[in-house]
Order: structure tokens, then sequence, then C-alpha cells
């Protein structure tokens, strides 16, 4: 017989109670290895999703302006590219656009659709979805998900707007506010694909079904007038690179510089101004020779401007800024600055920031050179000195508008100069006329260059100022017939110059500061070098202006990894599954080792040691650990499984979409089975460690525990301190009314849990104390109960044991309701409707002039209420919502005029969870603390987005380091929002969005307080009447369900599970009472012996489970109530009546359970044969 | 008649290879008032004998009537009944209930069928007081001593005035003044309530007490002197 052998045969003879602990580590098992499984299952959906929405696409160019087609080919071809690289793919992305459906019976619209403009090349990139015909012209494909929300199918018409591309900035003056967006109506939907493969294509890591809608190319290119040119292209690395690998980044280096835009791509013109006069000798003069470098969008960026000036300095090159001055009069001092300032002066003129060097030396009328010129001085054209009467030394006023709008509106401001000199224009002998140039008879000068300005569609391109399509305020009584005389003769040519410097401070803006530079034709300078000298710049300035590859897959497996740890956040979710599990495991395995507490004791006594009579025990142990954890990882499969279905199906809200599909490691299979039987084991060594404490005597006589006598103490001081816990509760419950949010949540929960606390110190008090010694004992009808509730005392430490995890656990699963989130206005900061739009809205709708203009015959809907557009920079949804990690969240502008708003103490605040407030100001409204325009940017996050969506998390305080359009921006957070409408995104003022963001115009994102009981109207009329611009508008309750449903539904999951835990826990009770049928086998026995009927004693142990589990759950019940139930009447917990009827149910289910599985033990007590019994044998 | 009949009563086991015959043809009779000691070495059958009487097990062959009943005629609930009512039972270990007070303890046989009446109160007092524990009737088990724990089971087994005391080496875990102190107790008592009294025990001590001695040897029954 060797140690093994005994370990074997004890292990096959108990088999019954064995199978039963290996049941119970299975279970354990189970849900470790389950809850494993459902984490790899997250990340392998995540990284599923985003495997085939790109296919084969690695890296995307993605820019908002428009480049060759060819730069595609051209960059297939490179070395560099092949090296590393399968496919390139031309492409046009429009990510934000709107479509609508028209027809006779409904019109659906569906916003921040993503169009693809695409050809066949684009579907190879995809795993096999793919429409049965290419879209032609006038054609569209949709996907399943944007024809459902449009109701639309095969052969429906829809409309497609988007935004025109390479414009000129729209919150600049010049530019033209209301026609950004070209339409493409009457196009037919020829397919509608499944929202898979590339079906589902989007670039933003989310695991939402994206509306995607595909067009041809040429489509596109027409609409946009665009011919030629695409604004994305699509690369695929060789399919033996992995995506994540170290060899894909150094493909995306090579791609980097693989690709060599051409000076157009980059929005650049180039065009030589030449002016050649033949004087009367018939000899010909050059007046002025120089190449023009303009930009497309009428303003250099920034970026470009640095660029060029390095580049052209040393070919003499030099920056210009052309602006309108909406006047220029000599006349100062007049009274005001009304109409009748405005008499006399001219309209609308250029005027040029330029200084004035060798190669722009312009001349006085006397044929002198005129010197630099200081800040406040101006030249005047002569034309423009003779209509004003001007001389040199008298002073100018130019007015004009702000270079930069705010909700499109151009504000007239005005500079004062003085007049340095007078340069001489020369009079055309012809004027302009369509298609032909001026002609002069006499010399012209160097001030007759009209193309000083840059080309701003609707104005330049006219005949008359009156027939201007202007985008500013156009005062047609502004305009002389002498003004209209110049424009026929002189068009664009500036009126005035003014230096650089001075030009750049008046007219600069975050959009740019030069319209153009001027380099002098010398010999040798050609455009080509020109362009080239502006690449070479370029690359050794290592800047793309934006012409980057994006790694959208390596970013997106990246991302992949979560932001929820969904193994984790399972395995706490199944806390109680767990827990009860051990709870079976250890109560179980007693129960074997009492029922053998004579074969230990035996052991004992044939002379093994203690330490060796444990080992028998806890390797029987092990090996029923390990078989039990093999069974174990099958259920955990199922599992896994079945939480899958439930996140698929019953709390779906938790990740927004049923995209979940089951996938498993090794790894996590391996740990669940390790931790299972890990923990299984050491459970079972603790039980064993138990029976150290009793003596071979006893153990002997079959008594596994110790001295059966009990002794009752009044408990005193327990008792007090029981009280006492009841009082604070019931006074932090009173408090808790007046706090609100997560506080007063808190709150009340600290409020049930010392409930909870003094309700089960009062259990062991009476319990331990043996209660009143009543001398009339056992009379009336509840003398069976009353017996029982003595039987309950017979152990206080295990009854108050049971009654406290029964109480526990129904506490927390009732209790935890009080966190459950509903809508609230705080939640809203007072706002009823959030919207969106696809496209930028210019104008201020708390204007009446802006309510005006978008809603004519509408806009009475606004009275009384408030609109505050939001500047928006499109990024990762950082919501609850978004299961992928955000590594570059959307960014919301937040205007003055919205954090003046909360400086109104009537107006309804958003609520705080903390902020780096110091100042009462800032205190009493804590946006002001965007204010600051330091490096780092001061950033409010809702707590939501801070804790779950950010890695790592943020709190005040902390220091973000992110990436947007290639620039690392520094972000410090200043707040923390509670559970706002506002989760997902960045919030910093628009001041530091419009330094961070400077292509970005106009507003997007809008919060909205309609007047009372007009929600629904004021969401209509504005969706309708901002159609184009894609405007959706949101009721803020159901934007906050939603946010809170991820929540919300996490605490249902929790509940479910945690009952779940409790049915399996009754079976703990049941097990315990088996331990207590096997204690008091004796006492049984004697009351058989005393004539108890079978059917009474059955009763008798009945009551006793149902007491402890009665006690148990009405125990924590109430002590849950008190935490829900104010909470719910006073606060803002969403516990609907269903849920709580719901959780009545399941505490009814476990009551019901935990009597069916008592019933075992009162079976057991029955089989307990009364003559052995008695004999203690 | 005689109250108690044991006719011929055999009490055979099942093993694996023949029957293990622990009583054979056992006869006796017994009155009430009358008290009787049966002795023998261990294992010979005595507490089988004593637990047939209390029909706490069934006879293999052979009758046992109580008064005239058969009790092994009856089914389950009636048995009860019948042994709540006419048999009283005395161990060797006392089995008192740990939770509840020396007169709960007293009354836990008039929980069986409901709720104790004050009748039966009034004489669980009475028999405590008889039992010289009338000032501890408020004391738990763990706060008497083994003596004191055994009167307490004693009165527990005469609450509803039984037919038959039964009493299983009533005297075996105590030493031997308390011994003799519950030998002469359940004599009194025996003698009081007009019982019959049947005590198993190895104590010729004990035994000597009673008016009758009887020896089981070999699963066979024989009058001693």
């Amino acid at each position: 017989m060797s140690f093994w052998r005994l370990v074997i045969r004890s292990l096959t003879y108990h088999w019954r109670i064995n199978v039963a602990v290996g049941l119970g580590v299975a279970a354990a098992t189970a849900v470790l290895t389950g809850a494993l499984l459902v984490g790899d299952s997250v990340k392998g959906s995540l990284r599923h999703l985003t495997l085939e929405r790109l296919g084969k696409i690695d890296e995307v160019l993605v820019t908002d302006r428009f480049f060759r087609t060819e730069l595609a080919a051209e960059l297939a071809a490179s070395e560099g590219f092949q090296r590393y690289y399968e496919h390139a793919v031309p492409a046009i992305l429009f990510p934000s656009t709107t479509i609508e459906l028209q027809s006779a019976s409904h019109t659906g619209r569906s916003s921040n659709v993503l169009i693809v403009g695409c050809d066949a090349s684009f579907w190879d990139l995809g795993d096999g979805v793919r429409p049965k015909a290419l879209p032609g012209e006038g054609e569209i494909v949709l996907n399943q998900a944007l024809a459902d929300d449009l109701q639309a199918a095969i052969s429906s018409q829809v409309v497609a707007r988007l935004p025109k591309g390479n414009q000129v900035p729209a919150d600049s003056p010049l530019a033209n506010k209301s026609d950004r967006i070209r339409s493409l109506p009457g196009l037919q939907v020829v397919d509608v694909i499944p929202a898979r493969g590339l079906g589902r294509f989007s670039l933003r890591a989310s695991q939402s079904v994206p509306l995607v809608a595909f067009v041809s190319i040429a489509t596109l290119q027409d609409v946009l007038d665009q011919d030629g040119k695409i604004n994305s292209v699509l690369v695929s690395l060789k399919p033996n690179i992995a995506p994540t690998s170290d060899e894909a980044q150094s493909a995306s280096k090579s791609l980097a510089t693989a690709l060599h835009p051409s000076f157009e791509d980059y929005d650049l013109s180039i065009k030589r101004v030449t002016r050649n006069f033949a004087n009367s000798e018939g000899q010909a003069e050059t007046i002025y020779d120089y190449f023009s470098v303009t930009s497309d969008r009428m303003i250099l960026s920034p970026v470009a401007e640095q660029v060029a000036a390095r580049a052209f300095e040393p070919m003499g090159g030099q920056g210009v800024v052309t602006y309108l001055a909406t006047t220029i009069r000599k006349e100062i001092g007049r009274e005001g600055e009304g109409e009748r300032g405005k008499q006399g002066a001219i309209a609308y003129s250029m005027i040029s920031g330029i200084d004035v060097k060798s190669d722009f030396q312009l001349l006085d009328l006397g044929g002198q050179p005129i010197g630099r010129l200081k800040d406040n001085e101006v030249i005047l054209n002569s034309w423009a000195a003779e209509d004003q009467g001007a001389e040199p030394g008298d002073t100018i006023r130019v007015a004009y508008f702000e270079a930069e709008t705010t909700h499109g509106d151009a504000v007239e401001t005005h500079a004062d100069f003085v007049v340095k000199a007078v340069t001489p224009l020369t009079e055309p002998s012809s004027s302009y006329r369509p298609r032909r140039e001026a002609e002069y008879s006499k010399r012209p000068t160097l001030a007759n260059d009209p193309d000083l300005t840059p080309e701003v569609e609707g104005v330049t391109d006219q005949e008359t100022i009156d027939d201007w399509d202007a985008p500013f305020p156009f005062d047609y009584d502004l305009v002389r017939s002498q003004d209209d005389n110049y424009w026929e003769n002189h068009r664009t040519t500036p009126k005035a110059f003014v230096s650089l410097a001075t030009g750049e401070r008046l007219w600069g803006s975050r959009f740019g500061r030069v319209t153009s530079f001027r380099i002098p034709a010398r010999e040798g300078t050609t455009a080509e070098k020109i362009k080239q000298a502006f690449l070479d710049e370029l690359a050794q300035q290592a800047e793309s202006l934006g012409m980057d590859f994006m790694p959208v897959k390596r970013r997106q497996l990246q991302a992949s990894s979560g932001t929820t740890p969904f193994d984790g956040l399972f395995l706490v979710l199944s806390f109680f599954i767990i827990a009860a599990a051990l709870l079976l495991v250890a109560l179980l395995f007693r129960l074997g080792v009492e029922q053998r507490a004579s074969e230990i004791g035996t052991l004992l006594a044939v002379g093994l040691r203690r330490g060796q009579a444990s080992r028998l025990f806890v390797a029987e142990g092990v090996l029923v650990a390990l078989d039990g954890g093999m069974l174990g990882i099958a259920i955990g499969v199922g599992y896994a499984w079945l939480m899958l279905a439930g996140l698929r199906t019953w709390w779906v809200g938790a990740i927004t979409t049923p995209f979940l599909e089951f996938h498993w490691s090794i790894k996590s299979l391996l740990l669940g089975y390790g931790l299972g039987v890990l923990i299984s084991v050491l459970t079972i060594a603790w039980s064993i460690r138990q029976t150290k404490r009793l003596s071979v005597r006893r153990l002997l006589a079959g008594q596994a525990t110790g001295n059966d006598a009990i002794v009752y103490k009044p408990q005193r001081i327990l008792s007090i301190v029981a009280i006492l816990c009841i009082a604070v509760a019931l006074g932090l419950a009173a408090l808790a009314v007046r706090l609100g949010g997560m506080a007063q949540a808190g709150a009340f929960l600290g409020a049930g849990f010392l409930m909870l606390t003094g309700l089960l110190l009062l259990v062991w008090v009476r319990l331990k104390s043996g209660g009143r010694r009543d001398l009339k004992p056992f009379t009336g009808g509840w003398a069976l109960t009353k017996l029982a509730l003595r039987n309950a005392g017979r152990n206080p430490g295990r009854s108050v044991t049971t009654i406290g995890l029964m109480a526990t656990a129904s506490f927390l699963i009732v209790g935890l309701s009080s966190f459950r989130l509903a809508p609230s206005t705080a939640g809203a900061g007072g706002f009823d409707l959030v919207a969106q739009s696809s496209e930028s809205v210019f104008v201020d709708l708390n204007s009446d002039e802006g309510r005006e203009s978008i809603l004519a015959d509408k806009k009475d809907v606004l009275d009384g209420g408030l609109v505050f557009g939001s500047r928006f920079k499109p990024g990762d949804d950082a919501s609850c919502n978004n299961l992928y990690r955000s590594t570059q969240p959307r960014v919301v502008g937040l205007t003055d005029s919205f954090v003046k708003h909360f400086d109104l103490d009537s107006v309804t605040k958003f609520r705080w969870m903390k902020t780096e407030a110091r100042s009462d100001t800032d205190k009493s409204n804590p946006w002001h603390l965007l204010a600051a325009t330091d490096d780092s940017i001061p950033v409010v996050i809702d707590m939501n987005t801070a804790m779950y969506s950010l890695k790592p998390p943020a709190s005040v305080g902390t220091d973000l380091e992110l990436t947007y359009d290639g620039q690392t921006i520094h972000f410090h957070v200043v707040g923390l929002l509670e559970n706002s409408v506002l989760q997902g995104s960045l919030l910093i003022s628009e001041a530091n969005f419009e330094r961070l963001f400077p292509d970005v115009s106009g507003y997007r994102y809008f919060l909205i307080q309609s007047p009372a009981g007009k929600s629904q109207q004021v969401a209509e009329a504005l969706e309708e009447r901002l159609s184009d611009q894609g405007f959706d508008a949101v009721q803020s309750s159901q934007v906050l369900e939603q946010l809170f449903a991820v929540q919300n539904t996490y605490l249902s999951t929790f509940q479910s599970l945690g009952a779940l835990g409790l049915l399996l826990g009754t079976f703990g009770i049941a097990a315990v009472q088996m331990r207590n049928v096997l204690e008091r086998r004796g006492e049984l026995a004697l009351l058989r012996a005393t004539g108890f009927r079978e059917k009474r004693l059955a009763q008798m142990v009945l009551l006793e489970n149902i007491l402890l589990l009665v006690g148990g759950l009405a125990t924590g019940t109430v002590a849950a109530l008190l935490a829900v139930l104010p909470h719910k009447f006073t606060g803002e917990a969403s516990i609907p009546a269903d849920l709580l009827r719901d959780l009545g149910l399941m505490l009814l289910a476990v009551l019901i359970v935990g009597i069916v599985s008592s019933l075992l033990s009162v079976r057991a007590s029955l089989k307990v044969p009364v003559l052995s019994a008695l004999r203690g044998e | 008649m005689p109250d108690l009949i044991v006719d011929h009563v055999a009490k055979e086991y099942p093993t694996r290879g023949e029957p293990l015959v622990v009583l054979r043809d056992i006869s006796f009779e017994l009155s009430a008032g009358e008290n009787v000691a049966i002795l023998g070495p261990s294992g010979c059958g005595k507490s089988t004998l004593l637990h047939l009487i209390g029909t706490l097990d069934e006879p293999t062959s052979g009758t046992i009537t109580l008064r005239g009943e058969n009790p092994f005629s009856m089914n389950e609930p009636q048995l009860a009944h019948f042994r709540n009512r006419n048999i009283g039972f005395v161990f060797q270990d006392h089995h008192l209930l740990p939770q509840l007070s020396v007169l709960e303890n007293v009354l836990v046989p008039a929980l069986a069928e409901g709720s104790p009446n004050n009748a039966q109160i009034n004489r669980a007092r009475d028999l405590i007081g008889r039992v010289g524990l009338a000032e501890r009737i408020e004391h738990r088990p763990a706060e008497l001593s083994g003596g004191e724990r055994q009167r307490v089971a004693a009165a527990r087994a005469l609450i509803h005035n039984p037919s038959v005391l039964l009493a299983d080496e009533p005297t075996g875990s105590l030493d031997r003044t308390n011994a003799n102190a519950i030998g002469d107790l359940l004599l009194e008592l025996q003698q009081q309530e007009n019982t019959m009294l049947i005590v198993v025990t190895h104590s010729l001590e004990l035994a000597s007490q009673m008016s009758r001695r009887l020896e089981l040897d070999d699963g066979r029954l024989r009058e001693t002197e």
C-alpha cells in the first residue's frame, strides 16, 4: 500500500462526495475560464472587425485637398513602395456626408455617411464582398446599414451632399459660406451590399456599423470639378508582412519617402506674370516679370508660407498679402462711422501688403524710388490719391473686414495710415473685356499689377462690381461710378500698398498670412526650379502639408486591445459565481472530511503525523481538482458562449452592437484551468487545516467539529455598535438626499451597507446571547419555528455567515441598482437637444439674423431658446459606447458665449466630478478654466472618457499627449464632468481650438435649449432647414440613455450573474445544512426516538433553512432598499419599477432554489440511522 | 395481563455470508411498576433488544406488544405517535439540545405533535424539580455537569408519562457518585410514575438496584439472580 494507492482508493471509495467537490471545482474553473474567453472574444472580435472592414488596406492617405490621380500610380511604381507594398488604389473619400432618400412616400436622411469614390481596384482590396456591378455615372451602391437607415432599396433615388474641396477657409470673410456643398441628385441605388468586408469600410475604430455609400470616382470628380483628381490613396502591404510587425514600421517610413506629391498636389499654383510695353519707338520694355506662387485656397497655410519663405528667399521671393478694403478715404475726424461717413470713399478696393525693395521698387510721382514703409504708412496709387485728393502726409482711413469671422459674421474695422507717397498708375487705352486684358498706349507702371491679388471666386472673376457674388456684406450704395470705372480698367489692381508686416498683422489669420509669393523672373529662374526649391525645402523641413499616410490597420489593431479589459470585467461580474463555487468546494470538501473524521482519527491513532494525514486528503483534493478543472474548461467554453450570447442580446447595451464572435486562446484555457485548480486546492487545503485543532479522540468518535457546548453571553458592546451603525445609516441616508449624482448614489449605498452591517450585528447579538429566556417556551402556533430559530442559534457563526452571505449578495444585487443612471437635466447641462452636422454651419443661431437666415418662417420656434454651436474636430468616439481604445478622440471647441452662459445662476449646470478651480469665479463656473492659452491646452472631459476610454486613465491634473494631423498636442485636464452628454469628446475653448485646428471652420456640434415643450418642433425645423448640412438633432435624454446603457447594462449583467452565483450559493447553504445534520445526527435521532414524525422533523430542518435564507435575503433587501428607494424618489437613479419586480422575482427564485436544495439536507437528515446516530457511531 | 410482552423475538442482520444473528428467541414480560436490568458483554445485543422494545428497530421475527398494541403493525406517523406517548429513552449520551434551556429540553418531546400546553409545561417543571434541578431550569446544557445533564434527559423521557422507560447505559459516562445518583433517580421516578423501567448496563452495581436482572449471552436471554 503506497501513499498514492491509498489516495486513489479513498478517491474512488468516497466517489460521491468527490464528484460533488469536483463539480464545485468545475464551476469555479468554468467561470474563470469563461471570463477569460469573453476577454479573448471581445479582443478577437474587435481585431476581426478591423481586419474585415479594412480588408487588405493597411495605410491610407486622406487629405482635405485634391491631388492628381497619377500620384497613386507614381507611388506604386516607386522602389520604396514596391519593396513592402502591393497595391496603391486611388479613391475619393468623404467621411462625413449626408444622403437623402427621395421618394413620393418617404424622405429619409442619413448623416455622417462615408462616401467612397472608387473603381474596381478598391474592391480587390476586400475579401469578396463587392457590388454585383460597379456603380456608373448617376449610380450609387449602399451598404445594408445605410439602406436600412434610409429605408432605401435597389432602384431608389437618393441625393448625396458633399463638401466642395479646395476652398477658401470658411471662416474668412472672403469665403462663400452658402456654396460649400455640392449635391449629387438623382443617384440611383444599383445595389445594396452586406455591411461586412469592405461593405463596412471605415477609417474609424468603432464596433458600430458605419453607414457607407460607394460611387464611381468619375462621378465625384465631375460634380466637384476635380477632373483627374482624388483625395485619397489606399495602400496594402505585401501579404507576408504583418501590419503590427517591425517590418511594417519600416515599411511606413519607406512609404513616406516614396510619396512624391508635385507642387500642384499641395494646392499650389505658379504663374509667370509679365507685363511688357512697347514704347513709341517700338522697343519692348519689361515693366515687371515675376513668378507668382498662390494657393487654391486664396491664402497659403502657415506651414506652406514658412517653407516657401525659406525656399524662395535665395531667389528674391517675397510674400504678398492682398486684402479687400471696403472703403478707403482721406478725410477722418468726421462724426460717427455711419453710412454718411463713407460717402465719397473709394469702395471695395484691393490693398496689398508688400515690402518695397529692389525687386518691387515703386516710384513716386517724381520718378523717385519710394523708401521702406513704416507700420503706419501707406502708398496710394495715383488714381486713389486723385480720387481722394490725398497727398503725402495726409491720413488715410482704410476700412476692412476682420480676417476671421465668428458664426460667419463679417466684422468691419479700420486702420489709419499716413500717405508716404503716391505712385503713378497708368490708365489703359482699352479697358478689360471678356477674355481680354486691358491695353496700354502709355507705359504702365509696377503698380499696374492686378495679379498681386489672388483669385476669389465670384469676385475677382466678375466683369463688373455689380456682378460680384460677394460672400461678405456688400453695400451697393457705396459703389460709385468711378469705382466701376476702376474695375473696368484695372480690375484687382491694388490701390494702396502697406508693408508686408502691416498687411500680415491686419489681415493675417489662423489660415495664413500671405496670399502669394512674388519671385522675380531673374535669369535662370524657372517655374520648375521654383517648384523644386519648394519641394526640396519641404523635404528638408520634414513637412508634408497633410500628405501623410495613416497606418490605419496598425492603429486599429492596436486599438482593438480595447478600452475595457473584458476578461477582468467578467471576472468581477462573475465574482459571486466564483465565490459561490469556491464556497461549495470548501463546504463539500469539509463535508467529506467530516464524514471521514473517524478515518482521520484512525490514521492519527495508528501513528501518522497530522501533516501526513493532511497530505493524504490534500492529494485526494488535488486529484479531484485536476479532474474537476478539466471539466471546468469544457463548461467554461459553454459559459463564455452563454455570456457572448448575452452580450449579443440581453446585454447588447454594453457593446452597442451585437458583433461578438467566440474566440479563444490556449493561454486563457491554461490560465483558467490553472487558476481554477489552484484556488480550489488552496480552498481544500484550508478546509483540511481546520481539522488540525481537533483531538484524536473527537475525530475517532466521528466528530469533526469543536466542542458541542454552546455558551451564551450578553453582547452589549456589539449591540451598541449595531445600533450605532443603523443610526449612522439613517443619518447618512438623510444627508444623501441633499447630495447629487455619484456622491448621492455612493452615500445611499454607504447608508445601505451600514444598515446591512448593523442588522447582521443584531442577528449575531441575538443568536450569540441566546435571546430572551422564556419560562413558557414553545407555546402558541409557532413552536416549531421557535425551535428552528433556536437551532439556528446553535452555531451562531455558521448561521450568521449563511445569513451574511445571502444578505451581502442580495444587498449588492439590489443595492447596486442605486448606481443605475438615468438621464438628468444636469447631465445635459439643461440642454434638451444635442445635434451634429455633417458639414459646418456658419450662422449664429442665437442671433435674429442667424435664425432668420436659416429658419425663415419657422424662426419663431426658437423664441426663448438657445443654440450653442461648437467647433468640431472629428475623431474617435471616446465614450463608453466605443470598445476600441481611443487614440485620437474628437475635439469640441466651446465658444465664449457657451462658457458665459454658465455664469448665470438661473441656468441648469453640468455636474462636475472634480476640477482644478481655485478662484471663486472658476469654482462657480469651471468652464472658465478652459480660457488659458498655455502651450498645454486646458481640456475638460467626461469622467467616463477619462477613466475608461483613455489609456492610461486620466484625471484632473493629468497631461495628455495626443497626435492630430501629425502634430503632437499637449492637453492638461482641468475638469471632469460627471455622467454628461458630452462624454466621448475632448472639450477645449474655441480660441485654443482655432489655434490647434486652423483649417476647421464653422460649427458642427450643437447644444440646444428649446423653448418649453417645443423640443420636437425645434429639432424638426433645424433638421429640415439645415438638411444640406446633414443636421441631426437628438434628444439629450436619448443620448444620455445610450451612454448610460453601458453602465446600466454592466449592472444588469452583474445582477444577473450575481443572482446565478446566489443560486449556486443556496446549494452551498444546503451543504451547510448537511454539515449541520451530520453534526446533529444524535440530536435528530433522539427527536425521532422521542416521537418526532419524519414529516415533522423535515419541517423543522426545512424551517431552519428557510429562516436562514429569508433572514439573509430580508436583511440584505432591507439594507438595499435603504440604498435604493430614497435614491429613486429623490435622486437620478434609473430604477424602473419592472427592475424592482425582476429583482423581487430573482430573490424569490433564489428562495425557491434554496428551499429545494435544502430539501436535500432534509432527506439526508431522515436517512441518518437512528440507532447508530444515538450510539454516536 | 403484562403490559410489555416480548415474545420469541429474534434479530438478524444480513451480511455477505450468513446472516448475523444478534438475538435468538427472546421472550419476557413486564408489568407496570416493574423494573429490570439487562446485562451482558459488549456486542451481545443488549442495546439492540432495548431499541427493539423502543420501536427504533424492528425484530426479524417474534412480536413485541406494549399494553396490548403491536407497534410494528403501525405506519410511520402512528409509530412516531406511539413512541412519543408510550416510550421514554435515556441514553448514555444525554443528547440534550445545546441551544435549549433545561425546561425547553424537557419539553422537546411535546413538540413532536405541536406546541406544549400548560399542563405539559407544568409537568416539565415538576419533573425538573423532582430531578433536583429546579434552580437550574433556565440553564443551558453547557452550564450543567454530566450528572445533571443525564437528570434532564431522564426528566425529558418522562414528560409524557410513558409506559416504559428505556435506559441505555445511563451511567456509562458518569463517575461512580453520579452513576449511583442517576440509578437511584431512575428507580425513584419509575416508582413515582408507576412505569416500567428497562436498564441496559454493564454496571453490576446499577443492575443490582433493579428488581430483576436478565443476562443476554450469545443472543439468548436468561434470568439471573
